[in-house]
């Protein structure tokens, strides 16, 4: 392992992934901080605007009680309004469920309605970060050793050929997660300073659920959220590119998934790529808020895609010994 | 306990059988050489060997079947086919990533003479430093066992004395060799026992020689004296061949005092025994079949 990381970790590495990491850094910035705030707040800022001011429990409570609150189901299609009234009733509920103070909810000061502040362009921007980084780095670290010929050393060393295999993901994963946790670091940090100055509750509301925690839950949310989608994407690609031992094929197939399934928008106008975000951090929100349904629901949405990556790697490893390492 | 003990190996690529080799032993110590045409399986049988490629059959290093213990391997140093190392790596890192004993290195380095060139990076080495490094690697990594495919590619005449030498080093340290070569009279220097690959099959054309027999070259201080020996020779039923000065002699059991008996009448200069050239082995084969 330690013969692994230093092979990984050369001054070349080190000094081509540095400025990568700048570039993503400030384009990151940029599309965080200044360009999605505008279209963002522009859309939901409408949502906010309808929380009417209240002075005491009792016209907080006929307030909730004046708002229909429409149940969602998964795949079910809502109108705007029913939307917007959901979310007014879920501050509402969560007003009167934490006994907030009542003149202060007009500005939202105890709330950053953080999904479409900080959180989503920069949910989306990393979900890209990661999806692109694990396609490219999982499918050529290993396989280069077929197109560098190196195979035929490295696979009689002595060791397990699965072994080597999980030696060689574990370091590769790790310097991955390593970056993907030292952006979202920068970020939250960033945050702090930037979007949350007072605020006592992060509110995330998806799929008429509304999910409330402090900040540090919240960027706990995001780096486990990030690091959950690539180790199951990681995983698969990675696992995938040792099975057909061919990185080219691997990331050209991986790439023009991603291409179509991400930068193409669905029917809904909705990319995949905002509900692939959505399934990994929104599933960990329910799970940290203890919402029992909605955990199960988004658990049941990204169980496949955790299931498909742990079947990928058993088959995998079950291939590898009867496999031709001679080329 | 043999070094390499094959059993029943069979080794197909898609419907076309590529080795067919019932039994095959090489013992502790041994230091032999395949030899063979192209595509005969000479690299197929060492990928096997190695556990590189799937196989029928089993193959044991020093009593281990490589497939269930894969740990003997690091004891074997290997060259497939073309020296293929880590580019972005110095030469000395190289082996140190693929050896866990590295205190060899400095002596057979030197011996190679390219303990100058140990901690430049790879890619800056032409084929034959290449070569010389891989064939270094090997030789450090391979305790127990030497398997080299073709180790004299890319090297000059001084380098392939070099790299012999150093190979009989490893032997007297208690390394067995395995080497296939298209330079057979080379490879010569550094083995002892040979086989040859052929349709499948493998024959060991060591003593007793399956064919060829004792061969003997015989040298004249006169070209009449050699007309005069070959007349005499195939009265007695003996196959020669003329050669300016000298006769070829296949012989059929006799010892060269039998032939200098027969030819004491003539100017024999020198009567040298090439039984053992693997040339003529593998051309004798070649013919026969």
């Amino acid at each position: 392992m330690k013969r692994e990381f230093k092979k990984f970790f050369t001054r070349k590495y080190i000094l081509t992934i540095l400025p990568i990491l700048i570039i993503i850094i400030i384009l990151g910035w940029n599309e965080t901080f200044f360009g999605g705030n505008k279209s963002d707040s522009s859309v939901y800022s409408d949502f906010i605007n309808g929380i009417k001011p209240y002075d005491t429990r009792e016209e907080l409570e006929e307030l909730y009680d004046s708002v229909f609150f429409t149940t969602e189901y998964p795949g079910m299609e809502i109108t705007y309004n029913q939307k917007k009234n959901n979310f007014i009733k879920s501050v509402y509920g969560l007003c009167l469920e934490k006994n907030l103070p009542y003149d202060s909810v007009t500005e939202m000061g105890n709330f950053k309605y953080t999904q479409f502040h900080f959180f989503s362009y920069f949910c989306i921007y990393m979900c890209n970060f990661i999806l692109l980084s694990a396609i490219i780095i999982g499918s050529f670290y290993q396989t280069s050793d077929f197109l560098n010929k190196t195979a035929k050393l490295v696979y009689t060393s002595g060791e397990k050929r699965t072994k080597i295999v999980a030696r060689k993901y574990c370091v590769s994963l790790f310097s991955l997660a390593v970056i993907v946790a030292l952006i979202d670091a920068i970020f939250a940090f960033a945050g702090l300073k930037l979007s949350f100055t007072g605020a006592k509750y992060c509110v995330i509301f998806a799929d008429g659920t509304l999910y409330y925690m402090n900040y540090l839950s919240f960027v706990t949310l995001n780096i486990f959220s990030h690091l959950l989608m690539l180790i199951t994407v990681y995983t698969f690609v990675y696992y995938f590119a040792a099975l057909i031992k061919n990185g080219i094929i691997a990331s050209c197939a991986f790439l023009s998934i991603t291409t179509i399934l991400l930068f193409l928008g669905t029917s809904a106008q909705e990319s995949a790529q905002a509900i692939f975000t959505a399934m990994f951090t929104e599933g960990l929100a329910a799970a940290i808020t203890f919402r029992p349904i909605s955990t199960l629901k988004y658990i049941a949405l990204y169980t496949p895609f955790v299931l498909s990556a742990a079947i990928m790697a058993t088959v995998t490893n079950l291939r590898l010994k009867h496999s031709d390492y001679s080329r | 306990m043999s070094i390499i003990e094959i059993k029943k190996l069979k080794k197909s690529y898609g419907k076309k059988l590529a080795l067919d080799i019932p039994s095959l032993n090489v013992e502790h110590g041994a230091s032999i050489g395949i030899f063979g045409a192209n595509g005969s399986g000479k690299s197929t049988l060492i990928k096997c060997i190695t556990g590189l490629l799937p196989y029928e059959g089993q193959i044991f290093i020093d009593g281990n079947d490589i497939r269930k213990q894969p740990s003997i391997l690091a004891d074997v140093g290997i060259l497939i086919e073309e020296p293929a190392l880590y580019k972005d790596m110095t030469g000395r890192k190289n082996i140190m990533y693929f050896c866990s004993d590295t205190t060899a290195i400095h002596e057979y380095a030197e011996l190679l003479g390219i303990t100058d060139i140990l901690d430049k990076k790879v890619k800056s080495y032409s084929l034959g430093m290449r070569q010389k490094l891989a064939i270094l690697l090997a030789c450090v990594k391979g305790k127990k066992l030497i398997l080299l495919d073709e180790p004299f590619n890319g090297l000059d005449i001084i380098s392939v004395e070099k790299a012999i030498e150093l190979l009989n080093l490893c032997r007297q340290r208690g390394a067995s060799i395995l080497l296939t070569s298209h330079q057979l009279e080379i490879s010569q220097k550094a083995i002892d026992m040979y086989y040859l690959l052929k349709n499948t099959q493998i024959y060991d054309c060591t003593a007793p020689k399956p064919f060829g027999g004792l061969k003997y070259l015989v040298e004249f201080f006169d070209i009449d004296s050699v007309k005069s020996a070959y007349s005499l020779l195939s009265e007695n039923d003996i196959i020669c061949s003329l050669s300016d000065y000298a006769l070829k002699i296949q012989s059929d059991g006799q010892s060269v005092s039998d032939i200098a008996q027969i030819l004491k009448d003539f100017n024999v200069k020198k009567i040298e025994d090439i039984s053992y050239s693997v040339k003529e082995a593998y051309l004798q084969m070649e013919i026969k079949e």
